[in-house]
């Protein structure tokens, strides 16, 4: 994790330097109009990757903000719904399998660390401005599957549209590494997540 | 899809007047600076990833070329791709595990693609506080002709990109898009989606500035 973060800022700066302007330009960067300090999120998400199943999930965060870049998403829990794909249902009705032989994820907890190198605005068809910030994430989750629970590592990637002082948009996208437990467990199981979340903001000074 | 468009058009539009309200007082100026950078011959270079197939994951190598006629409209006059399909282990495990043999699976082999890009956003951050870098976020609407194993199909795609622009002349871009397939047998469902995530070095020719 640790090179991985270095090999990001190196890449940034790098790229920064890259687009180093002339002599007599000054390249300042502006003070953060927006601030985070405690999160509130309420979320909704997609686990795409199983190919039996598609689990669409909602979920609920608290988030500490530390500092402008570093934060600690305390806790966050989901509860899942599973829809089946057309390759499951064609297995059931062909080949007489029963619901219960496919394993599903029924609700998932976790924690995470959040770095946030990247604060930027965006011009809106050079009429409006946005503010927002990009971080990465990196944690660990629980995952109650049908008949087991199963630990994961994970990583990830995510976005801020700030809405207000109070109110933000969110995107999370992370590949949680899960850990074989139980008899029917795979060597080792990838769980994809895609999380939009509406985020309340309370505490910040600014 | 047009929409679609007119949606995100006021969504955006209602963001950034929540922003404007929250952010301005009496006094004070909101301005929208010039671009450092600007688009006209673009060539792309590019790797890519077809994920969403449950038994194989391709893998691609991309060429393109991209005309810019403005700040927020180009064109990708055409982009040629060949794919290599990796096998995820779900045929194995259907074999293993539930005593399943699929029948033969049609994969892509290379596909060839032209898209209208229209770039209403412009990016400028900071990172670490301490560096700025420029960018831009887009929206692509375009066609693409899919080898299969066994025929060619057409798509429609639609998708979302985003450049970071390291000198005026090098930039990075990535493309998510999704084509949605016209199944040519009658047997099959009518269309399928063909979901394409594409990483470009992108070297630009010819701009003024």
């Amino acid at each position: 994790m640790l090179r991985v973060l270095v090999a990001v800022s190196v890449l940034g700066s790098a790229q920064a330097w890259a687009q180093v302007e002339e002599p007599t330009v000054m390249n300042a960067v502006q003070e953060r109009t927006y601030r985070m300090q405690h999160e509130l999120s309420l979320g909704v998400g997609v686990l795409p990757l199983d190919p039996y199943s598609k689990g669409i999930y909602a979920q609920f965060a608290y988030t500490a903000h530390f500092s402008d870049t570093f934060a600690w998403q305390v806790a966050r829990g989901a509860y899942n719904y599973t829809a089946k794909t057309s390759l499951r249902s064609q297995i059931e009705r062909d080949f007489g399998f029963l619901p219960t032989a496919f394993d599903e994820i029924q609700f998932f907890v976790g924690t995470n660390v959040v770095w946030t190198p990247i604060y930027g605005k965006l011009s809106v068809a050079d009429r409006w401005d946005v503010h927002g910030e990009v971080f990465l994430t990196a944690g660990a989750t629980l995952f109650s599957y049908t008949r087991v629970f199963r630990p994961g590592v994970n990583l990830g990637l995510g976005g801020r549209v700030f809405l207000s002082r109070a109110l933000s948009l969110r995107f999370d996208l992370a590949d949680n590494v899960v850990i074989p437990v139980g008899a029917s467990a795979p060597n080792l199981g990838n769980v994809m997540e895609l999380t939009l979340s509406l985020a309340l903001n309370l505490g910040a000074t600014e | 899809m047009q929409r679609a468009l007119l949606v995100l058009w006021v969504s955006v539009a209602a963001i950034s007047q929540a922003q404007v309200a929250d952010l301005e007082n009496p006094g004070s100026v909101s301005a929208i600076q010039e671009r450092p950078f600007r688009m006209k011959h673009e060539l792309d270079l590019s790797f890519g990833v077809l994920p969403i197939d449950a038994f194989y994951v391709g893998l691609y190598g991309q060429v393109g070329y991209t005309a810019h006629f403005s700040d927020t409209v180009a064109w990708q006059i055409g982009r040629a791709a060949y794919n290599y399909a990796a096998q995820t282990g779900l045929r194995k495990e259907l074999e293993t595990r539930y005593g399943v043999i699929p029948t033969a699976q049609d994969e892509v082999q290379f596909f060839l693609g032209s898209d209208l890009i229209w770039t209403p956003l412009h990016l400028k951050f900071a990172v670490l506080n301490r560096w700025v870098l420029h960018g831009e976020v887009f929206l692509i609407t375009g066609a693409t002709v899919f080898k299969f194993t066994n025929s060619f199909r057409p798509a429609v795609n639609v998708g979302l990109g985003a450049r970071v622009v390291l000198t005026p002349n090098v930039g990075f871009r990535l493309d998510v898009t999704d084509n949605v397939v016209i199944q040519a047998s009658s047997t099959a469902a009518p269309v399928m989606n063909v979901m394409a995530t594409t990483l470009s070095l992108a070297i630009n020719f010819g701009a003024a500035e």
